[in-house]
C-alpha cells in the first residue's frame, strides 16, 4: 500500500516527452502560440448572385506580435477545427533514402563477413580500410590479411540469420553537386535593395525551425507546438504501471500530483479567540504535514515585507524547533493518537496538541496600538522545513543502490495570516 | 563481451545526438531527419545575459582555463538539453557528440566526466564534424571545408579516410566578420538616442547586435567588386602610410634645421647647402606623388546606408559598405596569403595527385558561418581562378573542375545529420565508450584519430564502422598479441 502510493512520484524527467499539437500552432515570430479568430465576410450569395451573405471563416493570429496567417497569404478555413497543414521539409525523403541505404550497407558488411567466403570481394567499408593503411594509419601493414576476421559467436550467427531473412538490396542515387553555374549567385537586387532590418527574420526565428531557415519575414509559416505528453513509466520494484501515457498534459490527476499541497506544510487556524489590540493575545495555529518524511520546522521574523501586504502587529515565535511527524495513510483509520512511535515529550506551553501529522501550537501577537475595532489583524513569519522531492522516488526507481536516506532541501515559506478581527471593547 | 548485447541493455531509446558548437547547439535524436532544438550554447541566470560556456573571446567566462568553473557551466547546460528541451532523461542512455578536429581534450574530457558522473549515460562517444557529414551526401571521397564561428578547417577524405595531413585551418569565421562589422560601425558608424545629435559609437556593441546586423545585412560580395574593395583599401593604406613618411621627415628637417643653425654660426656653408638641396628634393618628391595617386575606384553600385534599430529609442547608423566588407575577412588573403579559397587549394597540393580531380569535384560546405549569401559561388569563383592564374596552383590543379555538394540540410545543420545517420547504424556500438572504460583509463577519452578501443571485437568494428575513424587501423596490432 506504501508502495503503491509512493509509486505515484516520479523525477520529473520521466514523466514527460515531447509531442507535436495537431491543432495547436507557434507563431513563426515569436514562438508564442496562435489563437484562432473569426471573422465575418460578406460573399455573394450561391443561390441568388443578387444577394449577399455573410459567412465566418477563421485564420490564426498571434496575440502578441500581431502575426496572422492571413499576412502570409494563407487562405482562411471555413471550419475552427479545419486542419492546418505545415509545410513538409522537401528533403525528407532523401535523408530517409540515405538512413536506409548507409543501415543496408551496415548490415551487408556484417552479413558478408559473418560468411566470409570470399575475402576478395570487399565492400565499401573495408576498401576504406586499406586505403587507411596505405596512406594514414599505424604501421601495421598486413596483419588484416594474415589475421582475417574474427568475429564474436553472437554477430556471426544474427549476420547468418539476416542473410537467410534476405533483406532487400537498397540503393542510393548519388547525391548531386554543382558546379560555378549551378550554385546560387547572389540576386542583382542585393546591391541596390534597401535593408529593412524588421523585414529580415532573425536567426533565432530561423533556427526555430532548423530545417527551413526562413530568412524573409514574409515567407513565414507556422510551426506545430510542441507539448509535454506524459509517457508510461513502471515502478523498477514492482512493476507497477506508475503512470499510464496520456496525451493531456492538462489532466487534473497529472497537476494535483505537482501541487505544493503534496509538499508544503499547511498553516491553518486553530481556534479564534478575542483579540485586542494593544496587548498581548496568543494565538493558537495548527500545522499539517502532507510528505512522507517526519519535518523540523523553525520558525523566523519575516523581516522583508513586500508592499502589497503589511502585517499590522508584531509577533513572538516559538524559539525551539517544532517536529510534526510524517503523513501515514494508516493512521487514519486508527483513533489512537500516534501510530506506533514514541510518545513525544511536548513543551504545553507551546504545543497545543500532537495528532498523527498534524500539529497544534500557540504564537503571542501584539496587535498595534493603533488598531480600531472591527480592523482585521494580520500577522506574518516565516518557517523553515525540510522537502524530499523527488529524492524519495529516485530512491525508490534506483532501487537498493541508493540505499542511504536521500538529503533533503530546506525551504522557507513566508505566511501571512489574517488572525481575525480586534474585539469591540 | 558481445557489445551488440550490450547495446540491448543500454536502453532501447535512440541515442541522443548533440553537436555543441560554440555559438550554436543542435540537439536531438538518432535517426531523426532534422535536430529537435537548435540553441545558443550558452547559460543564463534569470534576467542575466546570455553567457556563452565554449566561446574563447571575450563572452565566455572560463577561457578553458578554470575546469571547475567549465565543469559547473556545461553540467548546467546539459542539464537544460536533457530535463527542458529533449525532456529525456539521460541515464543509460548512449550519447554522439560531434566535435571539431580542434577541439581541446579539456573539453570534451570536461563533457564526458559530466555525462558519465553527473547524467549516468551509459556509453559514449565524439565523432569529428568532417567525416560525420560525408554521410549526409553519401560520399567516400571528397574534401570537407567547416566554416564555423572561429575558424575554418578544410580536410579531405578519401574512401571515409582523413586525410590528416593535409589538412588546412585558420581563424577565418563569423567572429572575425563580427569584429570587422565593429570596426567599420567604430569608424563611420553613428548612434542616435531619441532626437538628440547622432554621436560615434565609442563602446562595443553586444555580440547580439553584431551577430544579427550579419545575418541580417552582410553577404560575400563578387569577386570583382571584392578586387575594387581591396585595391580601395591598398590605397587608402599606402596614403595613410605615405602621410606617416611625410611627417617622419618634418621631424627630421626640424632637427637638421637647429642643427644647421648652429653650424651656420661656425660657417659650415657647405653643409647648410646640401641640406637646403636635400629637403627641396624631398619636397618635390612629395608633391609629385600625392598629385599622381590614382582615383580610388569604389564598387558601383555602391550600397546604401542602413539604420538599425537597437531598441525602441536607439538607432544605429551603419554604412552600406559593411555589408560586403564585412566578410570578406574570409577571401582577402593575410600576410601569409591565407583565404578559404587558398586553404582548399593548399589542401588540394598536399593529396596524392590521384586523388585530386575527385577532391575538386566533391566539395562539400559546411558551418552555420558558410550559410551567408553569396558564400559558395565565390568559393567555386576563386577555386577556378587561382587554380588557372596563380603561379603555384596552376601546374598542379589545372585540369581540376570544382563542384560543391548539396546537402539535404541546411549547411549549418550537416554535421548534425550525419551524426544522426551514423548513430541509428548498428556499427555505431561498437564505437561507444563505456562508463567502464572511461573510470578505468584515469578519465581520459581514447582519440578518435589514434586509439583503438580495445575491448571491442576488433574485426568486426574495424570493417563495420564506416572507417571513418583511424581508429580502427591499430585495432589489427592489439589483435596480434
Ligand atoms: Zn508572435
Ligand atoms: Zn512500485
Amino acid at each position: 500500500m506504501q508502495i503503491a502510493y509512493q509509486c505515484c512520484f516520479a523525477p520529473v524527467s520521466g514523466y514527460l516527452c515531447i509531442c507535436r499539437s495537431s491543432t495547436s500552432w507557434q507563431c513563426p515570430a515569436c514562438s508564442h502560440t496562435l489563437s484562432t479568430r473569426a471573422s465575418n465576410s460578406i460573399i455573394p450569395s450561391a443561390e441568388d448572385p443578387s444577394k449577399s451573405i455573410s459567412k465566418k471563416t477563421y485564420y490564426q493570429a498571434c496575440n502578441f506580435c500581431r502575426w496572422t496567417t492571413r499576412g502570409i497569404g494563407m487562405p482562411d478555413k471555413d471550419v475552427v477545427s479545419a486542419a492546418w497543414s505545415e509545410k513538409n521539409n522537401p528533403e525528407q525523403l532523401r535523408i530517409r533514402q540515405l538512413m536506409d541505404y548507409y543501415r543496408y550497407l551496415a548490415q551487408k558488411e556484417t552479413a558478408e563477413q559473418a560468411q566470409r567466403k570470399s575475402s576478395k570481394k570487399r565492400g565499401y567499408f573495408s576498401t576504406a580500410m586499406q586505403l587507411q593503411q596505405r596512406y594514414g594509419g599505424p604501421r601495421t601493414p598486413q596483419s588484416s590479411k594474415k589475421h582475417p576476421a574474427v568475429s564474436t559467436p553472437l554477430s556471426s550467427s544474427l549476420a547468418a540469420l539476416r542473410l537467410k531473412g534476405s533483406f532487400k538490396e537498397v540503393t542510393l542515387e548519388p547525391a548531386q553537386t554543382c558546379g560555378i553555374d549551378e550554385v546560387e549567385k547572389l540576386p542583382d537586387e542585393i546591391y541596390t535593395k534597401k535593408v529593412d532590418f524588421t523585414q529580415i527574420a532573425s536567426i533565432q526565428q530561423r533556427l526555430y525551425q532548423p530545417s527551413r531557415q526562413i530568412e524573409q519575414v514574409e515567407d513565414f509559416w507556422p510551426r506545430k507546438s510542441t507539448m509535454f505528453v506524459k509517457r508510461s513509466l513502471r515502478c523498477k520494484k514492482c512493476d507497477h504501471n506508475i503512470i499510464k501515457p496520456e496525451y493531456n498534459s492538462s489532466s487534473i490527476k497529472f497537476k494535483i500530483q505537482l501541487v505544493a499541497v503534496h509538499h508544503i506544510p499547511e498553516v491553518r487556524i486553530h481556534k479564534e479567540g478575542p483579540i485586542i489590540a494593544g496587548s498581548k493575545n496568543k494565538i493558537s495555529l495548527s500545522l499539517i504535514n502532507p510528505t512522507e518524511h517526519d519535518i523540523h520546522i523553525s520558525f523566523l521574523p519575516n523581516t522583508e515585507e513586500n508592499n502589497t501586504k503589511k502585517s499590522n502587529a508584531t509577533t513572538e515565535l516559538p524559539s525551539s524547533e517544532i517536529v510534526v511527524l510524517k503523513y501515514d495513510e494508516a493512521a487514519e483509520y486508527i483513533s489512537t493518537p500516534t501510530s506506533g512511535k514514541p510518545e513525544m515529550f511536548d513543551d504545553p506551553s507551546l504545543i497545543i496538541y500532537r495528532r498523527a501529522n498534524k500539529i497544534g501550537f500557540y504564537l503571542q501577537c501584539v496587535p498595534n496600538a493603533d488598531l480600531a475595532p472591527g480592523d482585521d489583524v494580520w500577522i506574518t513569519f516565516r518557517f523553515r522545513h525540510e522537502h524530499y522531492g523527488n529524492a524519495s522516488v529516485v530512491k525508490l526507481l534506483k532501487g537498493d543502490d541508493a540505499a542511504s536516506e536521500p538529503a533533503p532541501t530546506w525551504l522557507t515559506q513566508t505566511v501571512f495570516v489574517n488572525i481575525g478581527k480586534v474585539a469591540d471593547k | 563481451m558481445s557489445y551488440k548485447k550490450l547495446g540491448m541493455v543500454f536502453g532501447g531509446g535512440n541515442p541522443i545526438v548533440l553537436d555543441i558548437g560554440e555559438t550554436y547547439t543542435k540537439l536531438g535524436f538518432a535517426g531523426e531527419p532534422e535536430p529537435r532544438a537548435v540553441i545558443p550554447t550558452a547559460i543564463q541566470k534569470v534576467g542575466g545575459p546570455l553567457t556563452y560556456i565554449l566561446k574563447s573571446d571575450r563572452s565566455c567566462i572560463s577561457q578553458h582555463l578554470h575546469c571547475a568553473t567549465l565543469k559547473q557551466s556545461i553540467s548546467k547546460f546539459l542539464e537544460k538539453v536533457f530535463f527542458k528541451i529533449l525532456q529525456i532523461n539521460p541515464k543509460h542512455q548512449r550519447v554522439l557528440l560531434c566535435e571539431s578536429l580542434l577541439n581541446p581534450t579539456k573539453i570534451r574530457e570536461v563533457i564526458a566526466e559530466v555525462l558519465f558522473h553527473q547524467f549516468e549515460v551509459a556509453a559514449l562517444v565524439f565523432a569529428p564534424h568532417h567525416l560525420l557529414a560525408c554521410f549526409t551526401v553519401a560520399m567516400g571521397t571528397g574534401l570537407v571545408v567547416d566554416c564555423a564561428y572561429n575558424e575554418t578547417i578544410v580536410l579531405p577524405v578519401i574512401e571515409g579516410t582523413p586525410i590528416l595531413w593535409a589538412w588546412q585551418s585558420a581563424p577565418l569565421g563569423s567572429s572575425g566578420i563580427q569584429d570587422e562589422i565593429m570596426k567599420e560601425i567604430s569608424e563611420k558608424g553613428k548612434i542616435q538616442v531619441r532626437d538628440e545629435a547622432a554621436k560615434s559609437v565609442t563602446s562595443r556593441l553586444s555580440e547580439r547586435v553584431l551577430e544579427d546586423i550579419k545575418v541580417k545585412a552582410c553577404f560575400v560580395t563578387q569577386y570583382e567588386r571584392a578586387k575594387l574593395i581591396h585595391d580601395g583599401k591598398l590605397a587608402e593604406w599606402r596614403k595613410v602610410c605615405r602621410k606617416r613618411v611625410g611627417s617622419y621627415f618634418f621631424i627630421f628637417s626640424n632637427f637638421c634645421n637647429h642643427a644647421i643653425n648652429y653650424f651656420y654660426n661656425t660657417n659650415l656653408i657647405m653643409l647648410r647647402l646640401l641640406y637646403v638641396m636635400m629637403s627641396a628634393r624631398f619636397t618635390q618628391k612629395n608633391v609629385g606623388d600625392s598629385t599622381s595617386e590614382q582615383e580610388i575606384t569604389k564598387p558601383s553600385p555602391a550600397l546604401s546606408d542602413m539604420i538599425y534599430p537597437i531598441d525602441g529609442v536607439t538607432r544605429l547608423m551603419i554604412p552600406g559598405s559593411v555589408r560586403e566588407e564585412a566578410a570578406e575577412v574570409l577571401f582577402e588573403q593575410d600576410n601569409d596569403g591565407t583565404s578559404i579559397s587558398t586553404m582548399v587549394l593548399d589542401s588540394l597540393l598536399q593529396c596524392p595527385v590521384v586523388s585530386r580531380k575527385e577532391l575538386a569535384q566533391n566539395l562539400l560546405v559546411i558551418g552555420g558561418t558558410s550559410l551567408l549569401p553569396g558564400f559558395r559561388h565565390r568559393l567555386l569563383f576563386e577555386l577556378k581562378e587561382f587554380a588557372e592564374s596563380e603561379e603555384k596552383y596552376r601546374s598542379k590543379l589545372s585540369q581540376c573542375e570544382f563542384r560543391v555538394h548539396n546537402p539535404p540540410v541546411p549547411a549549418n545543420l550537416v554535421s548534425w545529420l550525419g551524426a544522426s545517420i551514423f548513430a541509428s547504424l548498428e556499427s555505431f556500438q561498437h564505437r561507444l565508450v563505456t562508463k567502464e572504460y572511461f573510470n578505468q583509463h584515469n578519465r581520459k577519452l581514447p582519440d578518435w584519430c589514434g586509439l583503438p578501443f580495445p575491448d571491442k571485437t576488433p574485426e568486426a568494428s574495424s570493417h563495420t564502422t564506416p572507417a571513418s575513424f583511424k581508429g580502427g587501423s591499430h585495432l589489427g596490432s592489439s589483435k596480434n598479441k
